[in-house]
């Protein structure tokens, strides 16, 4: 809850405070990583890398419809037009 | 320690294939047996040197193709189990002529897709012209000068772009070319953004 007393410029300010912390979190991450692929092996970075991008691929997978069922759609919204083409 | 080395003209990348590397893998062969000139570019080659970060697409840019190529091309695609997740393979050389990108993916996969781009500008012929090598999986991809691409990067400006410039430029501080880096961004007016590289 904001304190009612605030400001809408100082909660700007404070918006754009947090914005700009989490915007150095992300990068400090990005450049320990690169600091960690630097001086691990690459047996160990490797699969961890791997299972970040791997995962996600999985779970598009998972959760998106089959190019068949996109497909199937397709064929319907078509058939759907031309009757009402032939309607009118 | 660390697996990933540039060594002149060459990207090695010692870890093994994700299944984004196995699609371009098989897709650069393809393009290869075709005599197609083709380089990976953008957020691929951050992953492809290190970057921990997930992507559905994989950028590839092509030199101009004749009709009587883009056929065979996608005869052979078809052949090999892709389909264009968002337009028939057969629209290719309709595509290509008009400017227009491509998806191609494994038969009834949306993701992880390829975006096929024609050669527009002089950025996608520098990345053409001046592509080095990666190794991965005893296998060799044509990818952009990484100078170019962190430049590029810059030039797009998203949160992700910028932090892709980032491991990039911190991976590679020891190996990368300053004046290369330095006539990409002036020549993409990033000076203010490179400033802020340095700075990260």
């Amino acid at each position: 809850m904001s304190d009612p007393s605030t400001t809408d410029s100082s909660e700007r300010d404070s918006l754009e405070t947090k914005r700009e912390r989490n915007r150095r979190r992300r990068l400090e991450r990005v450049k320990r990583w690169a600091a960690y692929v630097e001086s691990t092996p690459p047996e160990t970075w490797g699969p961890q890398l791997n299972r970040v991008v791997d995962a996600q691929l999985a779970s598009v997978r998972a959760s998106q419809p089959s190019a068949s069922q996109l497909e199937r759609v397709e064929r319907a919204g078509e058939r759907y037009r031309l009757a009402e083409t032939e309607e009118k | 320690m660390g697996g990933i080395e540039l060594r002149e003209d060459t990207l090695v990348v010692d870890r093994p294939p994700n299944d984004l590397d196995e699609l371009a893998l098989a897709f650069s062969r393809l393009l290869s047996d075709h005599g197609v000139e083709h380089v990976f570019v953008a957020g691929y080659v951050a992953i492809l040197a290190g970057r921990a970060r997930a992507t559905q697409d994989i950028d590839v840019i092509v030199e101009r193709i004749s009709d009587d190529t883009v056929q065979s091309l996608v005869s052979a695609l078809e052949s090999a189990g892709f389909w264009g997740p968002a337009m028939p393979l057969a629209e290719m050389s309709t595509m290509l002529s008009n400017d227009e990108p491509i998806w191609i993916a494994r038969q009834d996969e949306v993701a992880p897709h390829i975006e096929v781009k024609p050669s527009t500008d002089r950025f996608d012929r520098a990345s053409l012209e001046h592509r080095i090598r990666a190794r991965i999986g005893g296998e060799e991809l044509p990818i952009g000068p990484l100078e170019l691409q962190i430049a590029y990067k810059l030039s797009l400006g998203t949160r992700t772009d910028f932090e892709d410039a980032v491991h990039l430029f911190t991976l590679f501080a020891e190996s990368l070319s300053t004046e290369e880096l330095e006539r990409w961004v002036r020549a993409l007016d990033v000076g203010s953004e490179y400033d802020r590289l340095e700075r990260a």
